[in-house]
Parts: structure tokens; sequence; C-alpha cells
């Protein structure tokens, strides 16, 4: 069996996200939800019951009386911050752990992806186009993969940075020459095996390569792009790859995207990243 | 357990700075991409500072600089000179020492973070009349900045390899 087949036997025997969680974020996604609903659900599952609870009690929220009803804390979040709760108790402990491949410590995944996501929602604010919240999410698993990568990268470590800092390939490009695929086709395999929408897995496979993704979702995987190049600039999370990436000439031109827009979208998402600590704590 | 005498490593996270005088303390900051890192070291007193920015100027973010005037080069240098003149050091005994200033794998139009980032770095300093002892910037590689207080060392950390700049 080759690298790449094994790779992608992994990816299917890998562990999915608690589909409770997931069910509601798409629920979240859609605009005609009851509050109601949201609360059935997440009243069926006691471990989130008691994460939410624990979060809409923590300091963050800065709430006087103490939140003892699902109900309660659904209504005193609010919608943003109840995705953000649900993306912290379900996405946040598997992509938490320490990567030996990538040499990113425990922690630095997380923290990667929430930047990426953030980046991505400002970017498409700030270049006004309406998918706000997909890209949020889209980004922040859009490194997903490395979780499965991550062991490979290690056994090959020597060999990617050969053709990555020696021979001109970027960092995903090593991994595909050295594996047979890279982190973003395993990403996106992943979240098709865990019955994610179609928009996901396809940003997801061409965060790096956006212009091969199809027009439906293309600008989506654009905008992850532009974001998930920007917080590896700034090294945000960063290890084994460093800044060794590719950016894509067309997407930069085609949206515009200059050095002021950077600064800004970076600030933002510096300020926002500062304001999230409390999704860092282990839960 | 090592013998030496128990080391205490601070951290610094991105658009930060931190000063210190301990002998026995080490300033660390990790993961540099495009960002600037630096070190100032006065070797008489042994107090020294290390700063990590992410941007060049805060010409056109004077509000944001106020808050977190360690996030641009500019104001990021004037700030660790001022921590360290107020510790007791002397600004002209100071070695400086700088790392970081990335870049991808190409560089798309004017995004030119970390040339910037250099190139605003070694104004402000010749501005003050500090001179560059060392420095590690530039490629694709990440890297660690360490300053040892004891030693007055700057070391990088990058790819599995430690050198003193
Ligand atoms: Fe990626």
């Amino acid at each position: 069996m080759s690298h790449a087949e094994e790779i992608l036997k992994e990816a299917e025997r890998f562990p999915a996200l608690d589909p409770t969680a997931l069910n509601l974020l798409e629920l979240l996604q859609s605009d005609d939800f009851e509050t109601r609903e949201v609360v059935d659900r997440i009243e069926l599952n006691p471990q989130l019951t008691i994460k939410i609870l624990r979060l809409a009690n923590s300091g963050f929220f800065g709430l006087r009386r103490e939140v003892t009803s699902v109900f309660h804390a659904v209504n005193l979040l609010g919608k943003t911050n109840l995705v953000r709760l649900l993306l912290s108790a379900t996405v946040g402990p598997i992509i938490s752990q320490a990567l030996e491949g990538y040499k990113v410590e425990e922690g630095e995944l997380w923290k990667r992806a929430i930047a990426v996501a953030f980046a991505a929602r400002q970017y498409a604010r700030r270049l006004n186009v309406d998918v706000e919240d997909r890209v949020f999410i889209s980004g922040l698993l859009c490194d997903v993969g490395k979780l499965l990568t991550s062991s490979w990268v290690e056994k090959h470590l020597k060999e990617i940075q050969v053709a990555a800092f020696e021979e001109g390939c970027s960092f995903e490009e090593a991994e595909k020459r050295c594996l047979g695929v890279n982190h973003a086709k395993v990403g996106s395999i992943l979240l098709d095996s865990w019955d994610l929408p179609d928009s996901l897995v396809e940003v997801v496979r061409w965060h790096h390569e956006p212009t091969k993704c199809g027009a439906e979702y293309r600008t989506e995987a654009e905008l992850v792009h532009l974001a998930d190049y920007s917080c590896a600039l700034f090294g945000i999370g960063a290890g084994s790859d460093g800044t060794h990436y590719r950016p894509c000439h067309e997407t930069f031109e085609k949206l515009h995207v200059d050095f002021s827009l950077l600064e800004k979208v970076m600030i933002d998402t510096m300020d926002e990243l500062e304001k999230s600590s409390f999704m860092f704590e282990s839960p | 357990m090592s013998t030496v005498e128990a080391i205490t490593k601070k951290i610094v996270k991105i658009s930060d700075v931190i000063v210190s005088q301990d002998p026995k303390e080490v300033i660390v900051t990790y993961s540099l991409g495009s960002c600037l890192g630096l070190t100032a070291y006065d070797p008489t007193t042994q107090m020294g500072g290390l700063l990590h920015c992410m941007l060049p100027a805060s010409k056109k973010n004077k509000e944001k600089a106020k808050v977190s005037p360690a996030m641009f080069v500019d104001t990021g240098v004037v700030l660790l000179l001022q921590q360290l003149i107020e510790l007791g050091a002397k600004k002209s005994n100071l070695e400086i020492r700088i790392a970081g200033c990335a870049s991808s794998l190409q560089q798309v139009g004017n995004i030119k973070i970390g040339e910037r980032n250099h190139t605003v770095a070694r104004k402000i300093l010749w501005k003050n009349d500090l001179m560059i002892a060392g420095e590690d910037v530039g490629g694709t590689q990440p890297r660690t900045m360490i300053l040892e207080l004891g030693t007055g060392k700057t070391l990088i950390q990058s790819c599995g390899e430690t050198r003193e700049i």
C-alpha cells in the first residue's frame, strides 16, 4: 500500500466529532431555527450541557447571576457566542493536541485554527462577501488534516524539509511529494467521512490552491486561503512549516488584497483572539 | 536533576515586551514568522529585554499603538528602550540583536511585512544611535529567539538547530 493509501485508510478510522454538536452547528448556520429546538438538542447531550453551563458561568461573559438552565444560557449567550462555545467544546479537544511532525505544542494548532477562522471572517466582512459564518467554520477546520498527517510528516521530516527548504516546494507541496497527499486533502476526506456539508469539504480541500475549487465555493476557498496565508505569515501556531507557503497570486489580485487590508485584518484578528482566550482554557 | 541553578523562563507573546535584570532568567519568544524579534542587552548592568512586534509602523494605527505599542516596530523599540532605561540600563551600552522578518515562499505585491519590519527596525535604531550587533533574518524558516540574562547571549533556534547571533 502506498503512503497515501495508508493515510487515507487511517482517515476512515479517525474518531468522529460529537454528532450532536455538529448538527447544532449546522442548525445554527441556517437562519430559521427556534431557540427551543437548539436548547432541546443541547439537553440531549449531558456533556455538552455541562460545558455550556460552565462556560456561561465563566468570567468571560461577566454575568452577575448564576446561569442554571440551558435555556437561560442560550438566550444570554446569543448565536455568535453559542457557536463559539460549541466549537470550543467539540473541535477544541481534538485539535488541541501537540503535533510531533509539525513541531507544535499542545494548544498551538487550536490557536492557529481560531486565528484563521477570525481572519477569514474579517476578510469576508471587509471584502463585502456574505459568507461570514460559513468561512468561520471552514477556516477553523482547514488544517484539521494535520492531526493525521503529523505522524507521517514526523517519519519523513528530513525528506520533506529537503523538498521544501532546498528544492523550492511549499510545505504542503512537499507533503504531497513525499507522502502522496497533503494535509488539505486528508482534512477534506476526514470532514467528508463525518458527513459535513460539501461546501466545507471543498473549501478545506482547496485552501492552499483556491483556483482549483469549483465555482460554487471558490470565493470561500479564496477567503480561507487569504486567512490561512496571513496567519502562517505571522507565525501564529507555526512549527516545522514556518512561513513556507505559497500565496495564490490570482486570489490576491482578484480580491485586491494589499498590505493595508492585510494589516487591518490581522490587527482585528489579534484583538478577537485576545478576547477569546477563554476558548483556550481546557474544558 | 541538574546541578545548575534553576533558570526561570519568561515568554514574550506576539505584540509584547519583557525586560529583566535577573541573571537567572531567560526571555524567550516562539514562532517568529514575518514578525520582528529584538533583544537589547547592557553587559555592564546585566539588564536586557526582548520585543516581539507584528507590524512595521504605527502611523496609520495611532489608537491601537497607544494600547499596544509593542505591536508595531517603531513604537515597540521605543517602549523597550524606555523600559530598560527606567530599569537602570545605559542606552549607549546596549547590544542590539534582531531576528525574524521572514517572508513566505513567494511575495505578493506590496505585502512584504518581513522586509518592512526589518527596514523600520534599522531606521529607528539608527535614529537612536544604536548599532545592530547581530541578526538572523529573512527566509521562510521559523525561529525561536532567546535572551540569556546571565550571559547576555542571544540564541536562535530553527529547524532543530541552535545558533548564537
Ligand atoms: Fe493548510
